[in-house]
Formats: C-alpha cells, sequence, structure tokens
C-alpha cells in the first residue's frame, strides 16, 4: 500500500543520467532548501573557478556563450598556457588572430600573425577550428538518414495543396492529413530514439572520463550540450504534433452552439482524443520533468513544516503535499498521484478518523484509476462524478476541518474543472493549459482562452529554449518558431519545416504582379529566395551543411534533399536545382569505385556532363599520382582531354623505346594485343580479362596507343628473329605521320641503324634473313628527310643519351646528330645499291 | 582540436585547405611552404617548398583537375607554381611581372582553365594562363594606385543571351575584385574582344585602406562581395542577376572595434568569417530576411 512513488515516477524528461550540479534545475521548488542549495552551488562553482585557475584550464564543462551577442563562442585551445595573445609575458600590441574557413565545417584555421619582427613561439602555432552545431557523432547520420527516409516516403504528400469543395477533394485532404501527421510522428519517434542513444554514450562517455584524453573530454562536453538542445527540440516539436498533427481541422464541424460543441468536438473519435491526451501529457512532462523524485522526497522528508495541528497527522497535513499532490493531477499523472496519496498515509489517518471522508478519498481514487482518456462519452460521465464527489464533500458532516478540509476540497475542486483552483495550483502555463484541457472543457477551440488566462497568471520563461516557441504554436504561429529550433538543431529544423508545410502549417509567398514581371522572375533562380518558402531555405541550407561535413554517406541524403525539396513557385525549379547539384557534387569526398559510380550516375541523372568531364580529369590526375597511366588516360579521354591522351600515350611509347622492352606494364600489353588477329601468344602472357581491357579503351586510347601496340609487335618480331615482319612493323612506325620528331631519331638510334643498316659484322641481321627493296628504303628516306631534324632540342638529348648508354655495345656512334644522320643516309644508299646488284 | 606546432620558424601569414580538405598548405616570414597532409584530426608534414626569396604571404590549391597545383606569392614580388608528381613537389614555373610585392593570389573557377590572379602593390593586377603546352600568357591591368591588398575571383557564372537568331547562345561572364590602398573596391570583368578585363564598377564606401575583399564562392545566391578595410568596417555589396547597381549593406551599423583584416567564406556562401585586429573571429550569416546576423565568435 505504501509503495514508494519513485518507483513509478518516470524519468519524464530523461535528465536522471547527467549529475545534479550539471543538470537544470527548476527555480521554483516551494523554498524547500531551495535557498541553501544555491548557496552550496555558488560555493561549489567558486572552488570549481579557483580550482581550473590552478590548473591552468578553461572550464569546458559549459556552452560559452557571449554575453552580448548571445552567440556561442570557440575556443582557440582548451589550456590557457596555449593562449598567446591573452599570455601577457607574450602579449603584443602588433599580434593579430586571423582565421580562414576550410572547405568542410570541421576543418578551419587561425593563426596569429604579428607586424613586429619580433618572434615568438606562437607565432609558428595552427589552431584548427570547428564551427559550431557541427554533430560529427556517428548517431547523426543515423537520425539524418531515417529523417530523410520520413521525407522522401512523403512522395506527393511532400506539396500542400489548397483544397476545394468536393467530396474527393474532402478525402484526398484527410488522406493527406493522415500521411504527413504519421510522418510527424515517426519524426518525433527517431528523436527520441537519437535522444536516447546520446544518453547511452553520455553515460558510458561519462564512465571513462576520468582516464579520458582532453579530445574525448571534448566529445563528451559536446555529447552533454547536444543533448540539451535535442531535448528542447524534442519538447517544441510534442508540442507541434499535439496542436497540429493529431485533431486536423477537417475533422471539425463549425458549430458555435456551446452544447454541440462538446459533444461534436474535434475529438470526435475515441482514438483521437486518446492519442491528444496522450501527446499532450507527454509534452508537459517531457519538458521539464517536474515535479522530480528529489523534490519528492523533501516533500516527504519535511513533514514537520507544515502547520502546527497538523504535524501528528504526517505529510498529509503539510501544504506542500497537497501541491505536489494537485501538480501531479494538473499533469494528468495519476499513478503518481494515487501512490502519493497511498504513501502519505491519509486513508489510514480518515478511516479513524472520519469515514465519510475516508470515502470520499476512496472515491478519488477511483477516479483518478479510471480517467478515460479514450473517450469523450465516458469523460462526460467521469466529469460528472467527480461533481458529484465534490457535492457529496460539501454535504457530509465530516469530523475534520481546517486546513486538511480546505485541501481536499481543492484537489476536488481541481478535479472537477474548477479554473480558479486550476490556475491557482499550478506552477507554470502549461500546467494550467494541462488542468483545462484534462478537466474543464477538453477542446482546441478554446485553446486560445486557456492560453490567454494561463500566460496571464504565469508568465513565459524566457530563459529556456522551448516556452516561447509552444506558445507560438498554440497561436498558430509556426513560421516563428523555425529559426529557434534551427538554432537548437537544424537537422531537426529542416525536416521540421517540410512536414509543416506539407501539412498547410506555414502560409506560402504571395505574389504581387510586381513579382512576376520579367526583370523579377530570374529572382527565383536563387536557391534561397524567399520566394520558395521557409521550408525550402532550411532543407537546402541543411543539405549544404551536410555537404561540408566530410562524411560521405550525408552526401546522398544531400542531393536528395535538394531534388525532392518543392519549391512554391514551380518555376525555372529544374534549373536551379541541377545548378546547385552540378557546383556541389565535385567536392564529394570519394574514395572508392562504388563512389565515383554513384557520382557518375548523378551527373546521367541530371545531365552534368561538364561534371562528369571535370571528374574524369581529376580521376586521371588521381590515377598518374598513383603511377596508374593507363587508368590515367582512360580518365583523360572520357573527360575529352585528347591532349593529355596524347602526350601520356606518347609517354608511354618513349619509356618502352628507351627501354628497349615492352613495358612491365599488364594491362597496357593487354591493350597492344587486344583485337589483334594474332594475339594468341600475347594474351598467353598476360591474363586480363577483355572486358576489362574493353572498360579501359576508349576509342580516342586506340588511336593515341596505336604505336606502342606496333612497336609491341615490332618486340615480339624481334625475340623471335623474324626479321622481315619487324623490319615492316619498325618502318610502319618510321612512316606514321603524327610521330614526333624525337622518336624518329630514337627508332632509328635504337632498332633500325643496330639491327639493319650497320656494317654486316656488327649487324644483328645477314643479308639473307631480310631483303630491303628499293621501294621500301625510299619511303625510309623520306621519312628522314620529312622529319629528321637536328635542330630539334628533344632529338639531341635523345641522341646525347643513347650515344652514351650505346658507347659500351655497338655499334658506335658519331659525336654529332647531323653526322649520324648522313650516315644512316649512307647506309640507305647503300643498301639500294645492295638491291641493284 | 589540437594545435599543429613549430609549423614554421616565423611568422605564419597563410594557411589553406585544399579542395577536399585533404591537405594543408602554410606560409610564412621565413620564405617557405609547408605541405601537411589531414588525416583526422592530426597534421603531418610532408614537404617544405623552398624557392621565394621574401616572405610567403599567401598560398592557393589549384582545382583537382589540374592535378596536385599549388601556387604562391611573395615579398619577392614573384609568383611560384608548384606540382606534387609521384609523391615530389617541384617548382614548375613562375610568374615575375610585378615590381613590388605580390600581397595576393587565387586561382580562378576551374571552368576558366589554370588561370591564376595575383595583386600586388605596384597598383597592378595580372591574370595568368597556364596552358597545357607549359606556357604563360599573362593579362596585367593597372587596378589601385597606390597598391592592391586583395583580389578574388567570382564563381564561374553562364548568362544568357539572344544570338540574334531564334536560339540563345550562353556565355561566360568572367569577373573578379580588388580591394586597394585607394581605399576603393573595383569590380573587372573579362572583354573577350580585346582579350583583356575592364572595369566594370567602382565601389565607394570605405574610408581607410581596403585590407581584404572576397567574393561568395557559391552561384547559388546572388552576387555577394565582403569587403574589409582599415576603417573598421565591412561592407556587404551585392548585385541582383549579375548586372545593375551594387548594393552596399554595412555587415553592423557600429564600427568594429578595431580594423578588420580578413574575410573568407565558406563553400556554400553561406558563412561570412570575419578577423580583426580585436583578436576576434566573428562569423557571419543572413537570415531569411536578409539581414545579417552574427552566428559564432573564435576567440582564444
Amino acid at each position: 500500500m505504501t509503495k514508494s512513488t519513485n518507483d513509478l515516477l518516470m524519468d519524464t524528461n530523461n535528465f536522471d543520467f547527467i549529475d545534479d550540479n550539471e543538470s537544470i534545475n527548476d527555480d521554483d521548488n516551494m523554498g524547500l532548501d531551495q535557498e541553501s542549495k544555491h548557496s552550496d552551488a555558488v560555493d561549489s562553482d567558486k572552488e570549481e573557478e579557483e580550482q581550473n585557475d590552478e590548473d591552468e584550464d578553461i572550464d569546458d564543462t559549459s556552452f560559452e556563450i557571449d554575453p552580448v551577442s548571445n552567440v556561442p563562442i570557440i575556443r582557440l585551445t582548451k589550456k590557457k598556457s596555449d593562449l598567446p595573445l591573452k599570455n601577457t609575458s607574450t602579449l603584443s600590441s602588433s599580434s593579430h588572430l586571423k582565421f580562414k574557413l576550410g572547405p568542410l565545417n570541421s576543418q578551419n584555421l587561425a593563426f596569429i600573425t604579428e607586424n613586429s619582427t619580433k618572434s615568438h613561439a606562437y607565432n609558428s602555432i595552427l589552431y584548427p577550428i570547428q564551427l559550431p552545431n557541427v554533430d560529427n557523432s556517428k548517431e547523426f547520420p543515423v537520425y539524418v538518414s531515417k529523417l530523410f527516409e520520413i521525407y522522401n516516403d512523403l512522395g506527393d504528400d511532400r506539396v500542400f495543396t489548397i483544397p476545394t469543395f468536393g467530396l474527393i477533394k474532402s478525402s484526398s485532404l484527410k488522406n493527406h492529413n493522415v500521411v504527413v501527421n504519421m510522418a510527424m510522428e515517426t519524426m518525433i519517434n527517431e528523436l527520441e530514439i537519437f535522444i536516447n542513444t546520446l544518453q547511452k554514450n553520455y553515460e558510458s562517455e561519462k564512465e571513462h572520463q576520468q582516464e579520458e584524453q582532453e579530445q574525448e573530454r571534448q566529445q563528451y562536453v559536446e555529447i552533454g550540450s547536444k543533448f540539451f538542445m535535442l531535448e528542447d527540440s524534442l519538447t517544441i516539436l510534442n508540442c507541434l504534433k499535439t496542436f497540429h498533427f493529431i485533431c486536423d481541422n477537417n475533422n471539425i464541424e463549425t458549430n458555435d452552439d456551446e452544447q454541440d460543441f462538446i459533444s461534436n468536438d474535434e475529438f470526435d473519435t475515441d482514438s483521437i482524443r486518446n492519442k491528444f491526451i496522450t501527446s499532450l501529457l507527454c509534452w508537459i512532462n517531457r519538458s521539464d520533468g517536474q515535479p522530480d523524485e528529489a523534490y519528492i522526497e523533501q516533500v516527504f522528508n519535511n513533514n514537520t513544516t507544515g502547520v502546527n495541528e497538523h504535524e501528528s497527522k504526517g505529510v498529509f497535513g503539510t501544504i506542500f503535499f497537497w501541491k505536489l499532490l494537485n501538480q501531479l493531477l494538473l499533469r494528468g499523472l495519476f499513478q503518481q498521484a494515487i501512490l502519493c496519496i497511498e504513501r502519505s498515509n491519509i486513508l489510514e489517518y480518515l478511516e479513524t478518523q472520519c469515514s465519510s471522508s475516508f470515502q470520499i478519498m476512496k472515491d478519488l481514487i477511483s477516479l483518478l484509476e479510471n480517467y478515460p482518456t479514450d473517450s469523450y462519452t465516458k469523460f462526460r460521465e467521469w466529469k460528472a462524478y467527480t461533481l458529484q464527489l465534490l457535492s457529496n464533500f460539501n454535504d457530509s458532516e465530516n469530523k475534520i476541518s481546517g486546513e486538511l478540509r480546505d485541501s481536499i476540497e481543492d484537489t476536488l475542486l481541481i478535479i472537477s474543472g474548477n479554473e480558479n483552483k486550476i490556475l491557482y495550483y499550478s506552477k507554470t502555463w502549461y500546467e494550467s493549459l494541462s488542468g483545462f484541457l484534462l478537466y474543464y472543457i477538453p477542446s482546441l477551440k478554446l485553446i486560445q482562452q486557456y492560453l490567454q488566462l494561463s500566460l496571464e497568471r504565469h508568465s513565459l520563461d524566457l530563459t529556456n529554449n522551448w516556452e516561447n516557441s509552444c506558445v507560438k504554436i498554440i497561436q498558430n504561429n509556426i513560421h516563428s518558431i523555425l529559426p529557434q529550433l534551427e538554432s537548437l538543431d537544424s537537422c531537426t529544423a529542416a525536416f521540421t519545416a517540410a512536414i509543416c508545410e506539407a501539412k498547410g502549417l506555414l502560409e506560402p509567398f504571395e505574389y504581387t504582379t510586381n513579382d512576376l514581371t520579367d526583370e523579377n522572375a530570374n529572382e527565383i533562380e536563387d536557391l534561397f529566395s524567399r520566394k520558395n518558402g521557409m521550408a525550402s531555405y532550411l532543407i537546402n541550407n541543411f543539405a549544404l551543411e551536410l555537404c561540408s561535413s566530410n562524411d560521405k554517406q550525408l552526401w546522398p541524403i544531400a542531393i536528395g534533399l535538394i531534388s525532392l525539396c518543392p519549391q512554391q513557385n514551380g518555376l525555372n525549379n529544374y534549373s536551379i536545382k541541377k545548378l546547385t547539384i552540378s557546383e556541389l557534387l565535385l567536392h564529394y569526398p570519394f574514395e572508392t569505385n562504388d563512389d565515383i559510380e554513384w557520382m557518375l550516375s548523378i551527373c546521367a541523372q541530371w545531365k552534368l556532363p561538364r561534371v562528369a568531364k571535370s571528374l574524369y580529369t581529376i580521376l586521371g590526375n588521381q590515377m598518374l599520382y598513383q603511377g596508374s597511366t593507363i587508368e590515367a588516360i582512360t580518365n583523360f579521354s572520357k573527360a575529352g582531354k585528347f591532349e593529355l591522351v596524347k602526350q601520356y600515350s606518347w609517354t608511354l611509347f618513349e619509356a618502352s623505346i628507351l627501354n628497349n622492352a615492352p613495358l612491365d606494364d599488364q594491362i597496357l600489353n593487354a591493350i597492344a594485343t587486344y583485337n589483334t588477329t594474332n594475339s594468341n601468344s600475347a594474351n598467353k602472357i598476360v591474363s586480363i580479362p577483355n572486358y576489362i581491357i574493353y572498360n579501359l579503351l576508349t576509342s580516342a586510347m586506340r588511336q593515341t596507343l596505336a604505336p606502342y601496340a606496333v612497336l609491341y609487335q615490332f618486340y615480339q618480331a624481334r625475340d623471335n628473329q623474324e626479321w622481315a615482319k619487324a623490319l615492316r612493323l619498325l618502318i610502319s612506325l618510321i612512316e606514321f605521320p603524327y610521330l614526333p620528331k624525337c622518336y624518329l631519331i630514337l627508332l632509328v638510334m635504337k632498332f633500325l641503324y643496330p639491327i639493319y643498316l650497320c656494317d654486316d659484322d656488327d649487324s644483328k641481321v645477314k643479308g639473307d634473313d631480310v631483303v630491303f627493296d628499293e621501294f621500301l628504303i625510299l619511303n625510309i628516306i623520306e621519312s628522314l628527310e620529312d622529319k629528321w631534324d637536328n635542330d630539334d632540342i628533344k632529338s639531341k638529348e635523345f641522341y646525347e643519351k643513347e650515344k652514351t648508354i650505346a658507347s659500351t655495345n655497338c655499334p658506335s656512334f658519331p659525336k654529332e646528330l647531323h653526322e649520324f644522320n648522313k650516315i644512316v643516309k649512307k647506309r640507305l644508299n647503300f643498301k639500294i645499291y645492295e638491291e641493284f646488284m | 582540436m589540437v594545435a599543429i606546432t613549430n609549423a614554421h620558424n616565423e611568422l605564419i601569414h597563410d594557411a589553406v585547405l585544399d579542395y577536399y580538405g585533404k591537405r594543408l598548405a602554410t606560409c610564412s616570414s621565413d620564405k617557405t611552404i609547408k605541405i601537411f597532409e589531414v588525416e583526422g584530426e592530426n597534421y603531418k608534414l610532408i614537404d617544405t617548398l623552398i624557392g621565394h626569396e621574401g616572405p610567403v604571404w599567401r598560398v592557393d590549391w589549384a582545382h583537382p583537375k589540374f592535378g596536385t597545383i599549388l601556387a604562391s606569392c611573395s615579398y619577392d614580388g614573384k609568383v611560384l607554381i608548384w606540382k606534387e608528381e609521384n609523391g615530389r613537389w617541384s617548382q614548375i614555373a613562375s610568374h615575375a611581372v610585378h615590381s613590388a610585392s605580390v600581397n595576393s593570389i587565387q586561382w580562378a573557377p576551374h571552368e576558366y582553365g589554370a588561370v591564376l590572379l595575383a595583386a600586388a602593390s605596384d597598383g597592378k593586377v595580372s591574370v595568368v594562363e597556364f596552358k597545357e603546352n607549359g606556357t604563360l600568357s599573362p593579362i596585367i591591368i593597372d587596378a589601385h594606385a597606390i597598391g592592391v591588398n586583395s583580389a578574388s575571383w567570382a564563381p564561374a557564372t553562364i548568362i544568357q543571351g539572344n544570338n540574334g537568331g531564334d536560339g540563345k547562345n550562353v556565355d561566360e561572364l568572367r569577373r573578379f575584385v580588388t580591394g586597394g590602398a585607394d581605399n576603393l573596391v573595383k569590380v573587372w570583368k573579362y572583354n573577350k574582344e580585346n582579350s583583356t578585363y575592364i572595369l566594370d564598377d567602382t565601389l565607394e564606401g570605405h574610408s581607410d585602406w581596403v585590407r581584404d575583399v572576397a567574393w561568395s564562392p557559391s552561384v547559388l545566391l546572388r552576387s555577394y562581395l565582403a569587403s574589409v578595410s582599415q576603417d573598421r568596417s565591412c561592407i556587404i555589396w551585392t548585385q541582383e542577376d549579375n548586372e545593375g547597381p551594387w548594393k552596399k549593406t554595412e555587415l553592423q551599423q557600429e564600427k568594429f572595434p578595431d580594423v578588420l583584416w580578413r574575410a573568407s567564406w565558406s563553400l556554400s556562401g553561406n558563412i561570412l568569417a570575419l578577423s580583426g585586429g580585436d583578436n576576434k573571429v566573428t562569423l557571419w550569416k543572413e537570415n531569411l530576411e536578409g539581414n545579417w546576423e552574427s552566428a559564432g565568435e573564435v576567440e582564444q
């Protein structure tokens, strides 16, 4: 019977895991030990400050806010000793802090510069800075993904269309509202899951805090700050859901007659009433978590502070007990209220002192146990019982008197909907509001009056983040809550705005004729134009934020948001989205082939050939850096960078000649033998599947790598001592009209001269091995006439280099290039002579 | 975040992260440039580039499609171009057309090719294109008589116009902004016919040296310029549809506590960071109503 109420009190705001000195305390504790607590807290703060000064560390357990501008302050470092300009020994009037924003939210840099010539150690320090409100937790991407899923699933319901009259339209609106309401409910569930996960992490971080490094400690602090902001967001969302996503306008039958109004209210179905009451109580009780366990214990442990004549009776003799009980009732915490009554032993007292009062209390408990959240009809019956119970109590000749009797009467008056008592016993405006909706007339049509009455008695607490927003929500001013919500969490704000817009809660931009003139029409092209609406602004802003987060998995969501976000005007929609995506996409931090495939799929989907070409160029450069020349050439080719394709193809050709053998590159050699009729031997050497070659080889590469392929075949013929074939291949290279002149020198020096032209003693090929016909020789001479350039710098360089290498082998080369030219021509003439002979 | 200590032997003048935030380049009075690799919160020094003969004021990374390329400018009047190939950094070009300290450099939007903008104390700005065949083609303009402190490119913008026929032609609108010691901000536009940049607008608003100018990098917003000055003010200049007059908006009505040195925009152009002589960095954001509001502060 006297079970502890603590066991049943829900952790309404999930704050249990926060230390008392970190938690947000309610300032109204009805005077109980508040002062001493406060002074203790102040003392403790002072001690902490002193301690911090000694440790030379900046207190980072709280989020610093600039008192003037009210914006978050980011410190360069947490250690005072690392603060150059605060350190008087190093302070210089010419020292300046400079800052540069980076491409990512988490990477920005600050550094100190100074005009004087004095050199200080701090001059060479860089301070990486993270922008405020950046969520780097591993849970954040999961949360964002879930919200995006909800948004995506809304489909056509992302857009609110103003209903016209008609049966189909009416049912369509109803269906639309069901879908959007469900989206809001799911979003709130996801936010709760996100908060719970953060809470778990916070607890585990806290356990290890002592052993942690500075960086991890910082993360712990950040989770704490984030947690409070998300809790405030959740409170705002719970309120929004309660008043705008449960009872839809299409359910309301306008009727000014109060009687009808009560009976045919917006809670026309039991399930809606149930949802509304549950949501209302969830909002109220999670918002501040009052009354908390500590306070309840204080009430029960301070029963001697009551009025003297009741001292012997126990806790129910104190005013604090009745205030607590009434507060629980106003918040709809019926089970907790019943347990308080039972724990107070008032029933035992009344049983012995006054049987009628005892019976009244028993009936009160019974009524509380059966408060009908699920049925409006039952509520009317329930309310009739409460009025009857109140009447019975007033009429009964009970043996108790004074304050106890008054207290019981007040409680009965509250549950029977007495306006004055509801206002008197509530501590905040939202407790009054809840009291009215639970016990007076549960109607949204009276909500503005309830709100006004509540605010007249209990003013808004403007120091917290959510109260003002909740009032605005009840006043149907949804626009004005979005900036507040955004300052708490931009992700939640963006999706909330989108769902509110889908519900038709945000007023669209109203065009004037001036706005639609040709001159102003182009303004619509601006992604962040006010004409696109607030939801579009927040969604697109959030999408850009995601793109600056260096998290690959958030990118598809960002692109999805930009793609899906409806813009109210509908004009130029496609082009501005396309422009946005084209500007962002190249910043995607791709790593794998799948990432690249994804980027290319976006380019294809949005018809962005220029972006795709830039991507291929970037990839080409990356491949070059990694030494994968063929892949680089493929990418340059796909990018349309044909100059680069040519340049690197010839580089491979050059490297191979200098190497006097095919390059040790399996892919390149596979390409060289790809699609050749006599490629059996080559395919045996390199086992690269044909489809890989097919994917790598572009039309441009077929042309630019053709000289290398011929050279490769030349090597094979040479190695097999098929001299005639080798000569034919070599001459086809020499005659190639696009062969750079420097490579002609190389081909002649490395192959033609030593193998076929030099004196028979030195030549590898004997007269019988190969026949030089006249026509062949004349073609070679013609090519030499056309391309041989004794003054070409690169040709000279090659000659000098190869001459040195060749000096150790036969044959020997003359000193100058032009002399070599003469020798070659002479040998060719000799070959003609031989042919005639 | 962990501070990077002992980055240079003398004053650091600039620190810039590359396109993906994977590399950091810093420059200093010690005449060197340092390249760091960024791995999470760790910065690993990978190379020190030596080539300048005076303090190095600024560095800027080229778009990755041109490879790993960095430009630097110095008191020695030179602009040097550095490239990394096979893990090694080397100087690949030198641009020495200025007769005094080169105070600012910036690579153009990648759509224009490898084009670099340099502003110098000799009062000139130069726009130099590094062609694939290795040649340079500089355009030199007299910009601000006493000296140019800063220059910044506009994002690549496509403008549409009737070509006289039925169809529409598209053209690039190449522009940049300069800020000088004559207290002026000037907007320059490329003239295709003369193959040079001509003065498009002169913006008067500052009463002392313009220390820095920054053009918002995003084309998603209307054109935004931020200019900061010795006169302790920051002006946001906006233009609709890339034509017409520039609208002047003081970032805040009252003067800043001290000289403003630097202005920089975030990638998406929605955050502006200002650093001032009061050793405070303020972050600014434009709200839906078009008012500029503080979004945070960086203090030591």
